[in-house]
């Protein structure tokens, strides 16, 4: 009788989904070998002595995503996708293999080698759902108050999707990106800089005017949202 | 079945343990199935929050979307070739092109003195034009700024 039960559970948690899950939540994606990067991130710029400007200075994480961005190289002649070396933190201990990344890499890559954390996912909509489910994220709307601009910090994520073209809830088609600067004066006026993957460049510039965004990505996405950190 | 056969199954079950035992055993095993066919067919894996899917499918869908974003910002940067040479803020304006709408917002930084204004939107039509822009097939909507912030 014990016996019997004893199966029955190996049974039930062999076939659980979320067993599965977690199997592959461990593993990185497209690996493959290459030579490693060991040392600091890229320097941050200088310090702009204007308050308004807020440069790469409070973490890692944007030094980290521009390391990391400019490794990247273009695969099938239009994205950079491919990661050339592996990419490795000896403060933090943490190695970044070198292989193909979407958008998201570069989040979790950047995050993990600053020694902080992302929500693992490899969707863009998922990680935007569980961004608030890591210790101290939050997530704010920048379609709803544009005014949100304002608490916008570089290393935060950028996350861009559609209105429409939802699968349970979320939005399927989805981009995000990390900002690496921000240049927004008290009328609204200025720029992000951004830092990217498995995009036709590695980074873009964003252009804001009395608070509306306009410039890329408007033209295509929708509703914007910035995962600060903690 | 009627109902005195249903009957005696229950009288059977309860007379042997086992067989009792054994159709509970079926029953879950059944149960755990069919939540394994649902979970595979819908995707999703809803564990309350956070949300959770497969890694493989992850990538899949967010590759499409990179592909999709990607062809789209090609097709902005073809149409606008100077689209991302635009002339950083300096102190007489800042200026940002709206392609949804076919307009240029800028901010003059003139202190609303009419002399100036015309000054810094000249500059601007000409640092425009030196990057490509055929600045007459376009709407500018402009903003007086007391001054650069």
């Amino acid at each position: 009788m014990k016996r019997l039960l004893f199966v029955l559970l190996v049974f039930s948690i062999a076939f659980s989904p979320h067993a599965s899950a977690f199997a592959q939540s461990a593993s990185p994606f497209f690996k493959d070998r290459a030579t490693t990067i060991v040392g600091s991130a890229e320097p941050n710029p200088s310090t702009n002595p204007n308050p308004s400007i807020r440069p790469p200075s409070q973490s890692d994480v944007p030094s980290w995503a521009a390391t990391f961005a400019s490794n990247l190289e273009i695969t099938n002649g239009e994205t950079y996708t491919h990661l050339r070396q592996a990419i490795t933190n000896p403060a933090t201990s943490v190695t970044i293999s070198a292989g193909n990344y979407v958008c998201t890499g570069l989040v979790r890559s950047a995050f993990r080698l600053a020694g902080e954390t992302a929500p693992q996912n490899s969707l863009a909509s998922l990680m935007q759902h569980n961004w608030k489910s890591i210790n101290g994220g939050e997530l704010i709307n920048y379609t709803q108050d544009n005014r949100l601009l304002n608490r916008v910090q570089p290393g935060d994520a950028f996350f861009q999707m559609y209105r429409g073209n939802f699968i349970d809830g979320f939005a399927e088609h989805n981009h995000v990106s990390i900002v690496y600067s921000i240049n927004v004066d008290a009328n609204g006026d200025g720029t992000i800089v951004t830092r990217e993957a498995n995009a036709p460049k590695t980074s873009y510039t964003v252009r804001f005017q009395n608070w509306q965004m306009r410039s890329y990505p408007s033209g295509y996405f929708d509703v914007f949202l910035f995962g600060l950190r903690k | 079945m009627n109902n005195n056969q249903l009957t005696q199954a229950l009288l059977l079950l309860r007379k042997n343990p086992k067989y009792l035992l054994g159709l509970l055993i079926i029953i879950f095993l059944f149960v755990i199935f069919l939540i394994s066919v649902i979970t595979s067919l819908t995707g999703f894996v809803k564990k309350g929050s956070p949300l959770e899917l497969p890694e493989t499918k992850q990538i899949e869908i967010q590759q499409q979307a990179d592909e999709e974003f990607s062809k789209q910002i090609n097709l902005i940067e073809s149409k606008y070739p100077w689209y991302e040479n635009l002339p950083e803020k300096n102190n007489k304006y800042f200026v940002a092109f709206d392609e949804k709408e076919q307009t240029f917002y800028v901010s003059l930084y003139s202190n609303n003195n009419p002399a100036l204004n015309g000054e810094y939107k000249n500059q601007l039509y000409l640092d425009l034009e030196k990057i490509g822009v055929a600045t007459q097939s376009y709407k500018f909507n402009f903003t007086q700024r007391a001054s650069i912030q």
